[in-house]
């Protein structure tokens, strides 16, 4: 006997049930509202665009202002996600060591100096940047602070928010240039982006 | 005996054999989930650094195992206890992301239903655990003194949890079947309570989708008192950003935990310079019980009590209550996780047997046998998967204490105990005070088993990042001396104004490290193994305060046995030509043949 029909009879209900075990969903939702490094890049241009504008920079007339040096420090996270360490020097060094960022400022005179420590990781990670004599102290501070605001609820608009399956988080950066011996303030910028997740928080 | 045939020729024999094979495929043959005995004894004992080692060496590597993620939660409660939380910060990182992940085994509804927890997605823990892995974070964190990211881990240790009281209440007149195990009768008349809505809502009543989960559940506030301590007190260290939140958490700390009202008014006077976090005792263990296994219970290593931690410290003894109990977290069914689609399946799974095999025996009709066949696997493969995976983090602690204190001047001795564990007592030395305006945190985890010397010789007998240099030895361990330090310009300056290695340069310092095959935290990647102290190939200093630096210096040590030639002739060379060397109470350097490492 040949072709037995009993078994294509069984075949066929494992494929329906395979079907119905392992079919994903073709589009995934985003499963979580943490920042992405592609999240920081857009963050930055933002940001440089600011600076670029700024009233900073264009009352430094180019070459002929006081030489000022840079200096940033660690960034202050106040939102509601935790940002490893690392993270917390990417988003300052993205926007401080921006190709764009590092022209703009030499080009009004003014350079940047990394901790020390900073220095020694971006070396290892194979970049370069100019820096001024380590003898030279910093003139201005470059400090930056996230901020956030979460929001939690179920999508089908239930009660059971411990089971809540939508997040949205809204973070804020906010990056300053303090001048050290005044404390002044001397410019001021801000990005924003907003992250949704999908999904049960506790499973 | 009548012969029955499906598909081909198959006779009664045949199908009775399949018959049996059914019958001991339904048997319940999950594997339960073997803990890690020697981490367990190792952590009890206070020996941290190879509890973490022997940890690390078994971390399962593979992303796709469902042990993955727990693995790495060993690992940090571990490096934590070790006072070496660089030695987990990456995976604290990652941890960090994974935890905060929405719905990691979702779409696995049916997939688990069926193949069994085991092959769900990925491991993330019962509420409890992953409350107290994201605390554990936080700790991490503030030994940092990244009070920013203390407070955005514990606000994420602060989800809401769920009261399932409705639904147990609806379940009250349910006849169970636990014979006095009221746990067990408890999730009976959770289940009869579901399905009792499900049939007035005219579902099924062994309808899986959770729908009556949803509409019987009331989401709570967490009851984490630990998440609440920590988030106060990191919301305290940011200057201002947050004005009233840290009254605010501190109110809602004494709603949730009323007994911790004491605790909650230090935190709002803020008369503090120092926290710490103390943990005793091992977490509980989780086990089987129920119709075919299916129900995940926990059972206590370390009973529960109230007794204080009592403190003394700058001439002061403090009592602390307990702020959190893991016992009680395990046992409380707001923090547990998939009860209800466990025991469902497990009843869903005995009905589909009986139903399947009555078809296939007594069918004449070759395609109801076939389906009946088939239905009758399907439920035996339930039943067999119905078994509940026992996976849990058995290096959690049975409770947490939190201390707050204030040290004033360079080095403080703080003696801790559990009253009436005697084992438990645990004597820091050389504690600073934090700057002025500052705060410290420090986790310290107590033994409960062993009373090992070095966590009471109130000593330090080689010198270190945190000590500075002693009066005695003032040269590197692997050449005979006392010295642990990093190395770098100014330690060896300062062996050199010790009458130590005249004329030698950094660079010839760091080469005789390197002869030696020792890494230096910081310095070098890969994980950070064991101490050279302790014959690893590492050289970190753990942090002052904690149980991790008591444990490595806290006692004396056997000579360095050098394993390079250089460092041999250096290291003799040193302590023959050196009259300093004897009369400060150095040893000698041992030859390698002495003995090995």
């Amino acid at each position: 006997m040949t072709g037995c029909p009993c078994w294509t009879k069984l075949i066929g209900v494992a494929v329906l049930g395979a079907v119905g075990l392992l079919a994903p969903s073709c589009a995934a939702p985003a499963r979580t509202t943490l920042l992405k490094p592609s999240d920081l890049v857009l963050n930055t241009q933002k940001v440089v665009e600011q600076l670029a504008g700024s009233d900073f920079l264009r009352g430094r007339e180019g070459g002929r202002a006081t030489p000022i040096v840079i200096s940033p420090e660690p960034l202050e996270n106040l939102s509601d996600n935790r940002l490893s360490s690392g993270d917390q020097w990417v988003a300052i060094s993205r926007v401080l060591l921006n190709p764009q960022m590092l022209e703009l400022l030499r080009a009004h005179n003014a350079r940047v100096q990394m901790p020390q420590l900073k220095s020694e990781a971006i070396a290892r990670a194979g970049l370069t940047i100019n820096e001024p004599p380590a003898q030279v102290a910093p003139t201005h501070l470059f400090r930056a602070t996230l901020r956030s605001l979460a929001r939690a609820a179920s999508a089908s608009g239930g009660t059971v928010a411990s089971e809540a399956t939508q997040r949205r988080d809204t973070f804020v950066f906010e990056y300053v240039i303090v001048e050290i011996q005044s404390r002044q303030i001397v410019w001021s910028g801000q990005s924003e982006l907003a992250r949704l997740a999908h999904g049960s928080l506790i499973d | 005996m009548a012969k029955t045939t499906i598909g081909r020729r198959v006779s009664s024999p045949r199908l009775v054999s399949a018959l049996l094979l059914i019958a001991l495929v339904a048997s319940g043959c999950t594997q339960a989930y073997r803990r890690d005995e020697q981490v367990v004894s190792l952590t009890r004992q206070g020996e941290f650094g190879r509890a973490r080692e022997v940890a690390q060496s078994r971390a399962i590597r593979s992303e796709t195992d469902r042990s993955f993620m727990l693995d790495r939660m060993k690992i940090v409660t571990l490096a934590l206890a070790d006072g070496v939380p660089e030695a987990a910060e990456p995976i604290a990182d990652r941890l960090y992301d994974f935890l905060r992940t929405q719905g990691v085994n979702e779409g696995n509804g049916f997939g688990a239903f069926v193949l069994g927890e085991s092959n769900a997605r990925v491991w993330k823990g019962e509420p409890f655990e992953q409350a107290m892995a994201l605390a554990y974070i936080a700790v991490l964190d503030g030994m940092n003194g990244d009070w920013g990211n203390v407070r955005a881990a514990a606000n994420n240790s602060l989800f809401q949890i769920q009261d399932l009281s409705k639904a147990i209440a609806k379940g009250e007149d349910a006849k169970v079947t636990s014979n006095g195990d009221e746990d067990l009768a408890q999730r009976e008349r959770l289940i009869a309570g579901l399905a009792t809505a499900d049939k007035e809502s005219k579902r099924d009543p062994e309808d899986g989708s959770g729908a009556a989960i949803a509409q019987l559940v009331t989401p709570v506030p967490s009851n984490f008192a630990l998440g609440y301590v920590l988030k106060a007190v990191a919301t305290r260290q940011l200057a201002g950003a947050f004005p009233g939140e840290a009254e605010e958490v501190a109110a809602q700390l004494n709603r949730v935990a009323p007994n911790l009202g004491g605790l909650a008014e230090q935190l709002r006077s803020a008369q503090y310079n120092t926290v710490l976090i103390v943990d005793y005792g091992m977490g509980p263990e989780k086990y089987r019980k129920g119709p075919d296994n299916a129900i995940a219970a926990f059972r206590p290593t370390t009973a529960s009590n109230n007794e204080p931690l009592r403190v003394t410290a700058a001439g002061r003894t403090q009592t602390f209550p307990v702020v959190t109990d893991v016992n009680a977290l395990a046992l409380d069914l707001r923090w547990n996780n998939l009860e209800d689609v466990r025991l469902a399946k497990s009843y869903i799974g005995t009905g589909l047997v009986a139903g399947g095999l009555a078809v296939a025996a007594f069918s004449n009709d070759r395609n109801a046998q076939i389906i009946g066949l088939g239905v009758a696997l399907l439920g035996a493969a339930m039943k067999a998967t119905a078994g509940a995976d026992t996976r849990h983090l058995e290096t959690l602690p049975q409770r947490t204490y939190v201390a707050l204190l204030n040290l004033a001047g360079p080095g403080s001795t703080i003696d801790l105990a559990v009253e009436g564990q005697p084992s438990s007592r645990l004597v820091l030395v050389g504690v600073p005070a934090p700057k002025a305006g500052k705060l410290q945190l420090k986790y310290i985890r107590l033994t409960d088993q062993g009373s090992p010397a070095w966590a009471t010789s109130g000593q330090v007998f080689f010198a270190n990042d945190e000590s500075g240099p002693l009066d005695r030895g003032n040269f590197p361990y692997i050449l005979g001396g006392r010295c642990v330090r990093t190395p770098n310009e100014d330690v060896l300056s300062s062996y050199q104004r010790s009458g130590y290695l005249a004329g030698l340069t950094f660079s010839d310092l760091t080469e005789l490290y390197r002869e030696e095959g020792l890494m230096i935290a910081g310095r070098d990647g890969g994980v950070i193994g064991r101490h050279v102290l302790e014959g690893g190939d590492w050289l970190f200093t753990p942090r002052a305060g904690t149980s991790g630096y008591a444990r490595l210096y806290g006692i004396d040590r056997p000579p360095y046995v050098a394993r390079s030639t250089r460092v041999q002739q250096v290291a003799e060379e040193l302590n023959s030509s050196s009259p300093a060397s004897r009369a400060d109470g150095s040893r000698g350097s041992q030859p390698a043949s002495a003995a090995a490492r």
